[in-house]
């Protein structure tokens, strides 16, 4: 192999990486002193590679957009406009690398100085992990898709440090509560009462599975077992033996990764004789499932977050709009059954706040966003005090609200809350009772 | 410069002037010849040292820290590999390191000042013992083996839910202040760099030499190697764990994470890049991919894919590192002369 | 009952994994730990042809082959030429070329409910009361096939003996005629071929996920190790220990330990017995 080529062509490339370097040290330094930027900047450090996570951003841009077009906010007196950035914290990839996530988090505060995140973080344990960086640098923090009570707990219990943290969206606790509404709506109509979880192994997951411990019990079914799976793990014919061997009426799948609609398929082909309901799996919950799956879904039960999100409810006036406003700008539907959570009510919530306190002082704005009340089409929009957590009830007078839905023939028909539902729900042919 | 003239000329390497002069006793006669020496190895010293106070509390701050992270890693990969120990597992003493520090700091209540030696002592000692049994192997079946420890330690502590199972162990203390944290972790790595050249240049060194090139030899003479590859792996274990704890500290938390390929790939094509078997070679190289790295954070899910291309093409095409060209250049030149 | 059926499938999966691996790091010596690259690409590529360009199954799956076949023929120029006989930088140089190939993906964007393969028959039957996916069947097939040819082939044609030749001892090889440098790429392409045909029949049951190639090298390393790298029957018989040994744990101790039992079983048989269940040379070089 020549040599004297190959060094010369290294010795080029050598010197293009110590430019790079001198560059990569003082470029940024250069870029940062400007001078102070005019719109109200709002974060979001999400996993972009993730549905979830394009359906937050898809959801920010809108409502950006259509705050932005009613004229921003009012700042001192002065009307400003919203901005948004973003990075992608990649913390939904295997092995979850948190590390990188708050990394990426801090260089996009410490850089673009953002006032506020919205949809921050994917998983939880980022979430976690990131909490004393956020509090250190004042953040004020709506948290996106974690669904993990650590999270509040640890709020509650040193309130004075996280006041700047929040969430307005369900979590673990809250989706309990409404799920166990829901079964026991199902118990009550159609007799079922036996039921198996099969999770994803994470954090969220398992919250959500422990939350329903003592729900399910009062809603009158039994939890005949429950199996982890493994994230990555594309086979599920170990867990849904396990469910067919205890006898389960109705499988409760927990499932966010793209491995999920392999469940099903082995559901069907394996012909397990229960239902199958879904929580947090976009690959079966979210709006373009029928047209990947078919009838395999015929059936399933599955809600959303918050009602009216990503297809309209006949009983709840104005959902419409969201979704064609999103259709208009994106064309194609939401992927995620949770494509208004998260992002919609911060930003509603943010907007009241500045307007009520005039300025953008962060200990001000944290406290009036404790004292929010507003009314919007799913429900009203209020935090708990201690917990710095939006409030989720079926009680549209309360807070906000889910819509727990069945597929039929390619329609999702809402089935809970009493108040919005269409229809009651179908039995399956192949469950028997 | 590459174009040989007509005729038969070879090309020839020499030692420049300066050099040959200043590597003799009279060096002390010239002050120019002093610096010559002198320069290469005080200037990046001062230079990092001072660091801190140029970066400031900013973000590049914490690339900084980051970097010396990092560096410690590729410190303690290059140490192994001149025993011959090549490791695709420095992210298992990181881990290892990692999690004692915040297991000290959280359920024992100790302050930095102790959790961190804890998890460097500790780690080291831990993980030598659980690569003891496996130290006879060499080549390519250690390396296999230094692959597969993290991904068991991390799948054990996923499906065991100790020490805090997935969501890992938040709410771990900080240090003081940022500029603590930088002047604690920048005279760490320097003094790391300067201490394994030195043990390097010692007679350990040359024995551990010895066993990476031909470790026959070195049995026949009535040396026992596994010893010394177990003294080696205690070494770059303290090191490697000492990163894991400062690391933990910084960011607060310690998880699953620690045990990622990111801690191994990094230091892996640090030293590759910038010259195994040279301490500052291994330090230079991190501190080019870093940096650069963090500047394509834009790219994030492009990184790996960079740090990879890189390793692969350092490994094919320029085995030697920069810091060999580095030094060769500065030290030699090179000229066509008659054959 | 379903331990057994689902543990056989388990186990003839493995081995189709481990099948283009032990062909090129067992049996000719050439390490190629892009493999999980490879089998991923395999995947996409029959997809990309299936959906983009419209293909038809069959075709799709011969072109896929014989691309990546090429293609691997092409990593040896590429990656491994100036390295040979250097195992450990063939490997460090392979796998990152390998991550590198998985992550640049992954950016960009092959990461959904999307990307999947048809299966090729739909359906399901009953074997004593539990239900499979016809499948599997297929799977069982083509994997107990690609294990005969594999020991067909390197016993009894002159391209296999040549592969094997060369990996025991390189230098007489090379007085006898054979080219190694043609004969490691040919190795390598060969590899990845079956790569591609263990993908194409495994990632029907699934989805295309990019994480499975990575998880596709440990296994076929798992394999390799315990079997013994260079010997074909040793394939069978760890692909089975390995692959019921992993249905048990997930049926009695939970999911989240299958992995371990997979790097457990790398380690344990590297610090025990390095060679492997049935492998025999290596042993003098690879212990001190």
């Amino acid at each position: 192999m020549e040599k004297g080529t190959m060094s010369s062509i290294f010795k080029k490339a050598w010197f293009f990486v110590l430019a790079l370097l001198v560059v990569s040290f003082y470029g940024p330094l250069i870029k940062e002193g400007g001078s102070s930027e005019k719109p109200v900047i709002i974060g979001m450090p999400i996993s972009l590679y993730t549905a979830y996570g394009r359906d937050h951003k898809k959801a920010l841009e809108l409502t950006v957009d259509e705050i932005n077009a009613k004229g921003g906010v009012k700042v001192d007196g002065v009307m400003r406009q919203f901005k948004v950035v973003f990075t992608d914290t990649r913390d939904s990839e295997p092995g979850v690398p948190v590390h990188d996530a708050i990394m990426a988090a801090e260089k996009l505060i410490l850089n673009q100085k953002p006032d506020f995140l919205v949809g921050a973080f994917h998983r939880s344990e980022a979430l976690l992990a990131a909490m004393d960086m956020l509090a250190d640098n004042k953040m004020i923090t709506f948290s996106g898709s974690p669904q993990t009570p650590l999270y509040t707990n640890r709020i509650k219990e040193n309130p004075k440090k996280y006041k700047y943290l929040f969430r307005s969206a369900p979590y673990a606790v809250s989706v309990g509560v409404f799920w166990g509404g829901v079964l026991q709506h199902i118990n009550k109509t159609l007799g079922l009462k036996k039921l198996f979880f099969i999770a994803i192994d994470f954090e969220w997951a398992k919250a959500i599975v422990k939350s329903f411990e003592g729900i399910a019990g009062k809603a009158g079914w039994e939890t005949v077992g429950f199996d982890y799976v493994p994230a990555g793990q594309a086979d599920f014919s170990a867990a849904l033996t396990k469910a067919r061997k205890s006898g389960a009426e109705m499988i409760l799948l927990l499932h966010d990764l793209p491995e999920a609609p392999v469940c099903l398929r082995q559901w069907k082909a394996m012909k397990i004789p229960t239902m199958l309901s879904v929580i947090w799996t976009p690959a079966i919950d979210g709006p373009r499932s029928w047209q990947m799956y078919g009838d395999s879904l015929n059936y399933s039960i599955a809600a959303e977050f918050p009602a009216g999100g990503s297809f309209p409810v006949k009983n709840l006036p104005g959902s419409e709009e969201w979704i064609n406003a999103w259709l208009k700008k994106y064309k194609d539907p939401p992927e995620t059954s949770a494509s208004k959570a998260a992002v919609y009510p911060a930003m509603r919530a943010i907007v009241d706040a500045i307007n009520r306190v005039g300025r953008l002082d962060r200990d001000a704005i944290a406290e009036a966003i404790l004292e929010t009340d507003l009314k919007d089409i799913s429900g009203r929009i209020r935090f708990e005090k201690e917990a710095h957590q939006m409030v989720i009830s079926t009680d549209l007078s309360k807070g906000m609200t889910f819509a727990a839905f069945q597929w039929l023939d390619g329609k999702r028909i809402v089935i809970y809350p009493k108040a919005i539902a269409d229809a009651d729900i179908k039995l399956p042919p192949w469950v028997k009772k | 410069m590459t174009e040989p003239r007509e005729g038969k000329y070879r090309k020839e390497r020499i030692d420049r002037g300066i050099k040959a002069r200043s590597d003799t006793v009279y060096i002390v006669s010239s002050p120019r010849e002093i610096m010559y020496v002198l320069l290469p190895r005080v200037l990046p010293v001062i230079g990092l040292l001072a660091l801190p106070l140029v970066l400031g509390e900013g973000y590049w701050g914490r690339v900084l820290f980051l970097c010396c992270i990092y560096a410690l890693l590729a410190l303690s990969w290059d140490f192994m590999a001149s025993v011959g120990l090549i490791s695709l597992g420095q992210a298992f003493f990181f881990g290892i390191g990692g999690y004692l520090a915040g297991a000290a700091n959280l359920y024992l209540g100790l302050s930095p000042l102790f959790s961190i030696p804890i998890g460097a002592l500790g780690g080291g000692a831990i993980c030598t013992l659980l690569l003891a049994p496996v130290v006879r192997l060499r080549g390519i079946y250690f390396a296999m083996i230094t692959l597969t420890f993290p991904l068991l330690v991390s799948r054990i502590i996923e499906a065991t839910k100790i020490l805090g199972g997935t969501h890992g162990l938040p709410g771990i203390a900080f240090f003081p202040n940022v500029y603590t944290a930088m002047y604690v972790a920048v005279p760490i790595l320097i003094i790391c760099m300067f201490v394994f050249r030195r043990i390097m240049n010692e007679d350990y060194g040359t024995v551990l030499q010895g066993i990476r090139d031909n470790d026959r030899t070195v049995m026949s003479s009535g040396i026992n190697i596994y010893r010394y590859k177990i003294e080696t792996i205690f070494i770059s274990g303290v090191t490697a764990a000492l990163a894991g704890a400062l690391g933990t500290h910084y960011w607060r938390f310690v998880g699953l994470s620690s045990f990622s390929w990111d801690f191994t790939i990094v230091p892996l094509a640090g030293a590759i890049l910038g010259g195994a078997g040279t301490f500052a070679g291994a330090t230079l190289g991190i501190f080019i991919l870093v940096p650069l790295s963090e500047l394509l954070r834009e790219f994030a899910g492009l990184r790996i894919v960079f740090y990879s291309l890189i390793l692969a093409v350092c490994v094919i095409g320029l085995p030697e590192g920069i810091f060999h060209y580095l030094q060769r250049k500065y030290s030699q030149f090179e000229r066509w002369v008659a054959v | 009952m379903d331990l057994l059926i689902f543990g056989t499938c388990n186990s003839i999966l493995l081995a189709l994994i481990a099948t283009g691996f032990s062909l090129t790091f067992g049996i000719s010596g050439v390490a190629n730990f892009a493999y999980g690259a490879i089998y991923v690409c395999g995947g996409l590529f029959v997809w990309a042809l299936i959906s983009k360009a419209g293909f038809p199954y069959l075709a799709s799956i011969v072109i896929s082959i014989i691309t990546m076949g090429l293609f691997g023929y092409a990593l040896y120029w590429v990656f491994l030429f100036r390295l040979r006989g250097l195992v450990l930088n063939e490997v460090i140089a392979t796998f990152s070329g390998g991550m590198a190939i998985l992550q640049l993906l992954r950016y960009l964007g092959f990461h959904g409910y999307e990307y999947a393969l048809p299966p090729f028959m739909e359906g399901s039957i009953e074997i004593g009361g539990v239900g499979i996916e016809l499948q599997r069947f297929f799977m069982i097939g083509i994997g107990a096939a690609l294990v005969l040819f594999l020991y067909f082939f390197t016993h009894h044609t002159r391209l296999g003996l040549a592969f094997r030749g060369m990996s025991q001892d390189e230098r007489t090889a090379i007085t006898l005629g054979i080219d190694s440098d043609k004969t490691a790429a040919l190795a390598l392409a060969f590899g990845s071929s079956l790569a591609t045909v263990a993908s194409i029949t495994i990632l029907p049951l699934g989805i295309i996920d990019i994480d499975r190639g990575f998880d596709a090298l440990i296994f076929a390393l798992a394999v390799g190790m315990v079997g013994g790298l260079e010997s074909v029957p040793g394939v069978i018989i760890a692909s089975f220990i390995l692959g019921f040994s992993q249905q048990f744990v997930a049926v009695f101790f939970g999911s989240a330990y299958t992995m371990v039992v997979f790097l457990s079983a790398i380690i344990f048989v590297l610090a025990v017995k390095p060679a492997g269940i049935l492998g025999k040379f290596k042993e003098l070089e690879e212990r001190v």
